[in-house]
């Protein structure tokens, strides 16, 4: 898999961790939610930490750990699955999260401005992509319609991509 | 065409009753119709699977169907200028069959296309401010209204300001891109229900509230297809500034909880119906409380920046209008017949809106052919302000005609075989395109359609029987509304074969809004015509004073009907 910030493929120093916990973390691990869960005590762990969070719960569940967590990874089961996208804007409209918002699972290069739009700064995608399909795509709609997290400057209902 | 004296400068240069573009939105639709160009030659070259092309295709309009490929394109709260209707014309005459196929979410079809042409078709159609966006697939549709709008005297505000606002914000959605299901929705601006408001996703009627200010009663939930629900109110005084914002809220909800495993559950209707309708208005207003309501706040500079863009009609007075008129149709059976069925009040005393009917004895429901196409556009701009309406029952409606001229408005549509008196009779036919076209079809539509017309064409019998609507599908995801319909005809599969089920007493209104009951058991394309003779001999004979056909049923029951068809059978 590649990691894709800004349309450009970017060095992943994250691993994920499914599941069970190790007896001793490695530097970035991503726990799924399920491992985070049963971290008794957090305020304990002093290190860089994301989390894996599956598509089908309430991200409000992540509150308590949030101060913890440098990245979110959400998933796409399929790309036509858009409930991540939903869970984007609420982690960062509700929850405030400012650190790395991950796209993982099965995402399309059409699909590029809308996760930006939605909060997500990094995607994961499969090595055998056309990277070109990504960049294009990352800046290919220079005007769009609705508030977005990337706050662009608007004039009446039209924003500025 | 020199006829436009009562037509001023403004009017000229902007289109009415709807948004024109300017060069922000061109620049948007050419990106759209570019990345589209790009999906296409990506599916092509096996870069894209068809599971991946497909929502693709679906989002621009583009259907698989029995035939060929169908492009469904977008009539944004189903209005149209006379420039916008020529360019239908032209699409009908150079890359389909010579017509069009309007339906009952104010979209036209066009049947017989190829995959190949449609970027050029695209491009085309943006030339004159058409698109084919989300007409199709899980995202929020084509915004449908009151085909009154800006016409009728109950009117609190124009809702088409509201739905291009609407049709705006819900274009490529980076949240709502990706539903569950589709999703659909209509708006009126006055608080009689004219556009069926309880069977969208979300409905929306306005209203005044105490302090005479206007809200909207929004209704979500509300659907047909193969269980057909009634819609619930969830909230009765929204303020029309926190519109976005309310919409977001239901369809995030929506987004987060509505079923994804199963096609026929996925619907916002379902999950209310499990949820509960006052749990799922709990859960909008918490995630509405939340929001940062002053970034969707429909400020004044927002909605200025888009009624600005809006033609505004130039309505004059009229000496002698209505007397002109009066005596048009005293010296006129003809035109007097037509004007009793097809016209509607007009709030401005000296104009009057009719309704074209597209229901021609012999035709397919809601078709048109190019020439017509033209031909009303001319018609349009000579007596109507160059402004054209789309119907949620497959007619158009020309909106702004002077009393006076109206007669030889008249004269001039028959011409063109656009002056059927049945507005709201029995051939008035709502009908889907049924297995001559769908390929989801059980059973063909169109022909039971025009089967009906005919046994029922004469004008007098048609009066006689009075006001009375009929829907006819071609299987149960009801395209033409046969749940909600007076008589509705559904086509089923049986081995095979063609049969066809009866529904009565659906009604599609607020007031009295009821899904039609089953008669009996399906029956051949043969005995569907002849039950539906007996059904109607049966109500004219049964029926009381001023008594309407759903009066009638609504008073006897079904039972009596049903021993009609089937006791002899
Ligand atoms: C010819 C290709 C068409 C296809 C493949 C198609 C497909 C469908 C499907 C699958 C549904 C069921 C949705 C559900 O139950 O969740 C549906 C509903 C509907 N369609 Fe069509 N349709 C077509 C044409 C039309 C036409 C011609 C009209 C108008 C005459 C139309 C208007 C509607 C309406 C009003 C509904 C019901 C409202 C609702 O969504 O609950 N469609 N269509
Ligand atoms: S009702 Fe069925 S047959 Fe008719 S157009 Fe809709 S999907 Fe096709």
């Amino acid at each position: 898999m590649l990691l894709l910030k800004d349309g450009e493929v970017i060095d992943n120093p994250w691993v994920t961790i499914e599941d069970h916990l190790p007896t001793s973390l490695p530097e970035y691990p991503i726990l799924s939610y399920s491992l985070l869960s049963t971290l008794d005590d957090n305020d304990k762990i002093n290190q860089p930490l994301g989390v894996l969070f599956p598509c089908d719960l309430d991200i409000e569940l992540l509150n308590p750990f949030l101060k913890k967590l440098s990245l979110i990874a959400l998933i796409f089961p399929t790309f036509k699955d858009g409930r991540a996208f939903s869970q984007a804007r609420q982690i960062r409209e509700h929850l405030k999260f400012t650190g790395e918002l991950r796209a993982t699972g099965q995402v399309l290069p059409d699909q590029y401005q809308f996760l930006t739009r939605v909060g997500f700064t990094t995607i994961m995608i499969p090595e055998i992509t056309n990277i070109e399909n990504w960049k294009e795509n990352h800046h290919h709609f220079t005007i769009g319609f609705q508030n977005s997290i990337l706050k662009e400057a608007r004039h009446g209902l039209v924003r500025k991509l | 065409m020199n006829h436009f004296s009562h037509i001023s400068d403004s009017n000229t240069s902007k289109a009415i009753g709807r948004y024109n573009y300017n060069d922000v939105d061109f620049e948007f639709l050419t990106e759209r119709i570019n990345q589209f160009r790009s999906q296409i030659k990506r599916r092509l070259n096996g870069e894209l699977t068809e599971d991946e092309f497909k929502p693709f295709r679906l989002m621009n309009g583009v259907y698989l169907q029995l035939n060929s490929y169908m492009l469904r394109v977008a009539i944004p709260y189903g209005t149209l200028s006379s420039k916008m209707l020529r360019g239908l014309a032209y699409i009908a005459r150079y890359y389909d069959r010579g017509y069009g196929h309007f339906t009952t979410r104010q979209n036209i079809q066009f049947h017989w296309t190829k995959l190949e042409e449609v970027p050029d078709i695209l491009t085309y159609l943006a030339s004159v401010e058409l698109h084919t966006i989300q007409t199709s697939g899980n995202c929020i549709r084509n915004i449908t209204s009151d085909e009154f709008a800006g016409v009728a005297q109950d009117e609190i505000l124009d809702p088409r300001i509201y739905a291009e606002i609407m049709r705006q914000w819900s274009t490529l959605h980076p949240e709502f891109s990706f539903l569950p299901r589709k999703f659909k929705i209509a708006i009126s601006g006055s608080s009689n229900d004219r556009i069926a408001v309880c069977f969208y996703d979300i409905g929306i009627l306005t209203c005044l509230n105490k302090q005479n200010k206007p809200v909207f009663e929004i209704w979500v939930g509300g659907g047909l297809g193969r269980i057909p629900i009634k819609g619930k109110i969830i909230r009765n005084d929204l303020p029309p500034e926190h519109l976005l914002a309310y919409l977001e809220a239901i369809i995030r909800v929506y987004n987060l909880h509505g079923s994804r495993n199963n096609l026929y559950k996925s619907r916002i209707k379902i999950l209310i119906e499990n949820l509960g309708i006052d749990n799922y208005r709990e859960q909008v207003e918490k995630e509405f409380q939340a929001m940062d309501l002053d970034q969707y706040r429909l400020s004044n500079d927002i909605m200025t920046s888009i009624q600005e863009n809006f033609g505004q009609p130039n309505l004059v007075d009229v000496p002698n209008a209505s007397e002109t008129l009066k005596k048009h149709r005293q010296e006129n059976q003809a035109f007097n017949q037509w004007v009793n069925h097809n016209s509607y009040p007009h709030f401005h005393k000296d104009y009057i809106a009719t309704i074209i009917s597209l229901k021609n004895i012999g035709e397919t429901p809601g078709d048109m052919t190019a020439d017509q196409m033209d031909a009303l556009a001319d018609l349009a701009e000579e007596y109507s302000l160059g402004e054209i309406r789309v119907t949620h029952l497959q007619n158009l409606v020309l909106g702004h005609v002077r009393k006076d001229q109206l007669y030889v408005l008249w004269q001039a549509l028959q011409k063109h075989h656009l002056a059927v008196p049945n507005q709201g009779l029995i051939t008035d036919i709502v009908c889907c395109p049924g297995l001559d076209y769908c390929a989801l079809a059980n059973a063909r539509s169109i022909s039971i359609a025009k089967k009906i017309m005919s046994l029922f064409q004469d004008i007098h019998l048609q009066e006689k029987i009075g006001p009375l609507n009929i829907g006819v599908d071609g299987c149960i995801n009801s395209c033409a509304h046969h749940h909600i319909m007076n008589i509705g005809v559904l086509g089923v599969n049986k081995k095979g074969e063609e049969f066809y089920q009866i529904k009565l007493g659906g009604f599609s209104y607020k007031n009295n809004a009821t899904i039609g009951s089953i008669l009996g058991a399906a029956l051949t394309m043969e005995e569907v015509i002849e039950a539906i003779r007996k059904l109607i001999n049966f109500y004219l004979e049964q029926r009381q004073k001023n008594e309407y056909f759903i009066d009638t049923f609504n008073r006897l029951g079904i039972n009596p009907f049903k021993e009609i068809v089937y006791a002899s059978a």
